[in-house]
């Protein structure tokens, strides 16, 4: 698998941080947002039963629950803005992840035009939050978002007349705003819901330790930086000086060098191009997944092992047969591991002549007597074992799309040729490039997912999985040679295989 | 057989570490010192809404009750009560642009025609201009327009202000009070 510069610069970024932590956040991204999204909500309405709504109310009741009440609602109202912060902060990570992972087409068009839907009702909800306080920062996003609005020829009414004078300014204008912040909650869970469609089993909680860790950080920051309103909003004077949440207000100061006009076409240009990223470049995609209907014992395993919600069940004379949605297919072949009965084709991928090839690759180590001999199972997206293994004596390799595209049937011409080790390699644990392929292994390993890879002692001590990413090359070749070092005391000492 | 179960080994102390990194801007550009306008920065705003003229002046309120006393004749007369609603069409509803001119030491800043709102072009017309300026004095000179090619202004105001650094003031119009108010 070639990688550009950008992507192994990222990759590598990440590999610093697997070394520091066993758990990595930025794998965890979509999920963190989910839970900053809950730490929002629930904060909000902690600060919504203070809110008062009206002009002269906004500024006071958000000062009482900063100042009087700082030891419950203060905390509150720095965790809703620090996780607000924190949201539109993650959400860019993971856009950018995969992004630069190039995570985002064909199948993956839905999750990525929705995500962007997401992303910017985020942003319209963080600026109407931030009126809710009706501060000169409040009233600052006012005045240029009126001139930005006004600026549309589609409102007859100028905005910008409310927030003229005060007996102009009425409390229907705060009463709009809270229904806009709140119910924008309403349309990004509705959003979320669509952005993970045609995902199966979605992570929405991080792992407990990420989770944790998440909030006690938030929880610090709140205690040691409380978020505080700027001066109450006084429409007779100029919000001069304020403070600046970059993460929500960073169009505001182009107003100062750009016409409204020409902010309108930037942000409207960014978002199609951002959009349109799917659909650029190439079009070719591998073929996809096809059932042989004669075959389907309608056992749904593939239904629930693919990670894309591609395959479905439906009734044909009676019996249950599987069917497969094109473009909702990665071509990753997970289903082909989980089909024991030979009903998946994958392109051009013939399940007889992947077995021929372990055999013939088995064969060809039958004559090894410097080495153990070793069976690797790779994929070809996490450590690029097949490059860094090649030449290497005793060891035989088969590189596939996807580890999860191991079948029981495929182990056991290895175990059947006497092999002295196997290895499984791929993505990272929480990484897998068709998300579930290495879970999927490791639970069939364990004797917890159907079909199961049965291996009996005293193989099974023989048996080693290897979870690195492309950049983690000097990792994987130690754990490997450990490992083959390990099978040479045992092969020396002729225990049995 | 090795199998990795990161969150069993997880050291705390380290994700949080990583994670503190990843919040640091969250910490730093949460709230940013910055200043939009320039120190001597001043602001005239000239907001207020108003009603051109009718197009065709008629006494639309006469001319309901005229058609109602012909209405109730014609039941007292026992002949067939019809409306002639062609009679108050005679009342078009269509108002005229609105027309403001200000100047600010004789110079001309804003010399504009306000459409009225409304499908029916029957709706007040809306007022809305930000004038930039520096803080200092000004002689300001505004002037509206209710009917179009009127040659004198229904209304006319002038006054000179000193505008403070920071300072918003605002020419709103309130008929009630006689015309042109300056908040």
């Amino acid at each position: 698998m070639e990688r550009g510069l950008i992507e192994r610069l990222y990759i590598r970024l990440e590999s610093i941080v697997n070394k520091e932590s066993p758990l990595n956040p930025f794998y965890h991204l979509g999920a963190i947002a989910i839970l900053l999204l809950w730490v929002i909500l629930f904060s909000g309405i902690y600060l919504f039963i203070f809110y008062e709504i009206s002009v002269s109310g906004a500024y006071r009741s958000v000062e009482y629950v900063t100042r009087e009440q700082w030891w419950l609602g203060g905390i509150m109202r720095s965790l809703h803005r620090y996780a607000s912060d924190g949201l539109v902060l993650v959400t860019v990570l993971h856009a950018l992840r995969v992004f630069i992972l190039k995570r985002y087409r064909f199948w993956r068009a839905f999750a990525w035009v929705t995500g962007v839907a997401t992303l910017w009702l985020i942003w319209i909800s963080g600026i109407f939050g931030y009126l809710m306080v009706w501060d000169m920062k409040a009233q600052f996003i006012a005045f240029l978002s009126a001139r930005f609005l006004e600026s549309l020829p589609v409102l007859g009414i100028p905005v910008g007349l409310n927030f003229a004078v005060e007996k102009l300014l009425s409390d229907q204008f705060f009463y709009i705003v809270l229904f806009i912040h709140f119910s924008s909650i309403v349309v990004i869970t509705l959003l979320l819901g669509l952005h993970v469609d045609r995902i199966s089993r979605p992570e929405i909680t991080p792992p407990r330790p990420i989770l944790w860790s998440v909030l006690a950080v938030l929880l610090v920051i709140s205690i040691v930086k409380p978020a505080v309103s700027d001066a109450m909003a006084n429409l007779k004077r100029l919000p001069m000086d304020i403070s600046l949440d970059v993460f929500y207000m960073f169009v505001y100061p182009l107003f100062n060098y750009l016409s409204e006009e020409a902010i309108w076409v930037l942000l409207a240009g960014a978002t199609a191009v951002v959009v349109a990223v799917p659909w650029l470049g190439s079009r070719k995609r591998s073929e996809p997944a096809k059932v042989v209907e004669t075959l389907c014992v309608g056992c749904e395993l593939c239904m629930k092992d693919c990670p894309y919600t591609a395959i479905q069940m439906k009734e044909k004379e009676g019996l249950l047969v599987a069917m497969v949605t094109d473009k909702k297919c990665a071509s990753c072949g997970i289903c082909l591991g989980a089909c024991e009965y030979s009903a998946i084709e994958l392109g051009p991928l013939k399940e007889e002549a992947v077995y021929e090839k372990i055999e013939a690759l088995c064969d060809e180590l039958k004559e090894e007597r410097e080495a153990p001999r070793v069976f690797v199972f790779a994929c070809r997206w996490g450590v690029e074992a097949e490059k860094l293994l090649k030449g290497r004596k005793g060891v035989g390799l088969l590189s596939l799309e996807c580890i999860g595209m191991v079948q029981p049937r495929m182990v056991d011409i290895v175990l059947e040729k006497g092999m002295d080790g196997l290895v499984f390699a791929g993505c990272r644990m929480e990484d897998c490039a068709y998300r579930k392929g290495n879970v999927y292994l490791e639970q069939r390993l364990d004797g917890k997912r159907a079909p199961l890879i049965k291996i009996e002692e005293p193989m099974r001590e023989r048996v080693k999985t290897l979870w690195f990413s492309s950049e983690e090359k000097e990792e994987f070749l130690e754990e490997f040679t450990g490992f083959i070092d390990g099978l040479k005391k045992g092969v020396e000492k002729g225990e049995p295989v | 057989m090795g199998l990795r179960r990161g969150w069993k080994r997880v050291s705390l102390f380290r994700l949080i570490a990583v994670l503190v990194v990843m919040f640091v801007p969250v910490v730093l550009f949460s709230a940013v010192p910055y200043s939009f306008y320039e120190r001597d920065s001043a602001l005239l705003k000239v907001a207020f809404k108003t009603s051109g003229k009718r197009i065709v002046e008629c006494d639309e309120k006469g001319r309901i009750k005229e058609m109602a006393q012909i209405y109730r004749k014609s039941i007292k007369e026992g002949k067939g009560a019809k409306i002639n609603l062609s009679e108050l069409a005679k009342c078009p509803p269509q108002r005229h642009p609105i027309r403001v001119r200000l100047e600010i030491d004789g110079k001309v800043v804003i010399d504009k025609e306000y459409q009225p709102g409304g499908v029916r072009h029957d709706l007040s017309s809306y007022v809305y201009e930000e004038i930039p300026l520096k803080s200092g004095s000004y002689g300001i000179s505004i002037a509206l327009w209710l009917k179009k090619g009127e040659e004198q202004p229904a209304y006319t105001f002038e006054k000179e202000v000193e505008l403070e650094s920071g300072t918003v003031a605002v020419i709103g119009f309130e008929p009630a009070e006689g015309g042109f108010v300056l908040y």
